[in-house]
């Protein structure tokens, strides 16, 4: 090792600087080259695969049935600072220390935006069935009315769009107006989604010859009400994880490697910002002509001086002559 | 931010191994050596091992299906 060549200055601090920034120990120590190096590979590995799982493979979650952190994020907190929102989030996310369950979330302030989902099992008064696509503007705030926890009222302004044989009659593009029954669930207030997805009965009128009144079910998400800081590094519940491997399929696990293969590369970066390079210092060929550094190859042996052979000369005499 | 399903979709899986190639390759022999001619010399033949070995274990595995 030649800690002799390189100055580690503190090496404790700079294994801390490494861990908490990749490339930053190093970058104290005046190794520009490799915080470069490090700082440009760990992070571009971790942001790959932050974005490749839609923000929803770093998460901290204290094992929902034995409190223990999950393996996966042990990699993953390798790369310091940017993974350890997480565990703060977690705490915001489930206050008891278990996730919360979705029919048991109350709503605590207005929610309003863009909706985008589906109006299912749509029956309408004269006895006909559909379902239909529906998107339009959403607005929902908790009720006065505290005989149930999940009081709400709502409603929803927009257009059904009609996905197959089974509308009833009602053409594509109809107006309808929907007023909330009954808050069925309510995706967690701190999840890494920038949309809020939810379930809930309602009652509502399509306009037109072929409308009238029906009730159904709405599911679907308002989309983009939830903060930056109310998403990033939220965990995701059992409900969650299942729908992000249905949205991202074999991605969700190429993300998840990503991001821990990011997190034990920088262990070795880590590694190095305290002990120094492994093998030596990179020159050892030319200045001291011994291969020190080629762990591959065949340990070093003392030089000896080589003599021409000659013919007629045994093996015999020639170890002799060097000898 | 999320990539482009349809990208996405269209991309065999094998793909990205290349980019973590890359980055093992070069954070692995930074670990072992100070010289940046010589971080790059070693990643680039390690980069290549690695890159041949998993193409000869496609080839085995291709030929064995």
């Amino acid at each position: 090792m030649p800690a002799q060549r390189i100055d580690l200055k503190n090496p404790i601090l700079a294994a801390a600087l490494a861990w908490l920034v990749p490339g930053l120990g190093h970058a104290y120590q005046g190794r520009w080259f490799k915080a470069i190096l490090y700082s440009a590979c760990i992070w571009s590995t971790w942001f790959c695969g932050w974005a490749l799982g839609d923000g929803k493979v770093v998460y901290y979650n204290r094992d929902m049935k034995r409190g223990r952190w999950t393996a996966g994020y042990a990699a993953q907190i390798m790369v310091g600072a940017a993974a350890l929102p997480a565990i703060y989030q977690t705490g915001r996310a489930s206050p008891g220390g278990r996730p919360e369950d979705r029919s048991q979330i109350e709503l605590k302030g207005p929610l309003s935006g863009t909706f985008d989902g589906a109006l299912a099992g749509v029956s309408f008064t004269d006895g006909r069935k559909a379902y239909f696509r529906v998107g339009g503007q959403f607005e929902m705030q908790p009720s006065d009315d505290d005989t149930f926890r999940r009081s709400v009222t709502g409603r929803l302004t927009g257009t059904v769009h009609t996905v197959d044989e089974n509308d009833g009659g009602v053409p594509d593009g109809t107006a309808v107006k929907v007023s909330i029954n009954y808050l069925e669930s309510l995706e967690p207030e701190v999840f890494p989604s920038p949309h809020r997805a939810l379930k809930c009965q309602v009652k509502g009128r399509m306009e037109g010859p072929k409308g009238g009144d029906f009730s159904a079910d709405l599911r679907g998400k308002v989309l983009n009400v939830r903060s930056l800081w109310n998403r990033y590094e939220a965990p995701l519940d059992a409900e969650g994880l299942e729908a992000a491997h249905g949205d991202l399929g074999k991605y969700f696990e190429i993300a998840l490697v990503y991001t821990w293969i990011a997190g034990l590369l920088n262990l070795l970066a880590i590694w190095d910002a305290f002990e120094g390079p492994a093998y030596g210092y990179g020159d050892e060929d030319s200045t001291t002509g011994k291969k020190p550094d080629d762990a591959t190859g065949p340990p070093p042996v003392a030089a000896t001086p080589v003599v021409a052979p000659v013919a007629g000369d045994s093996l015999a005499d020639q170890i002799s002559a060097t000898g | 931010m999320m990539l482009d399903p349809l990208l996405a979709a269209n991309m065999n899986v094998t793909w990205w191994l290349l980019p973590l190639v890359v980055t093992v390759s070069l954070v692995y022999n930074a670990t072992r050596y100070e010289l940046p001619e010589k971080i790059l010399q070693r990643s680039l033949r390690m980069g290549v091992a690695i890159v041949a070995f998993m193409g000869g274990a496609l080839v085995f595995l291709f030929l064995l299906s």
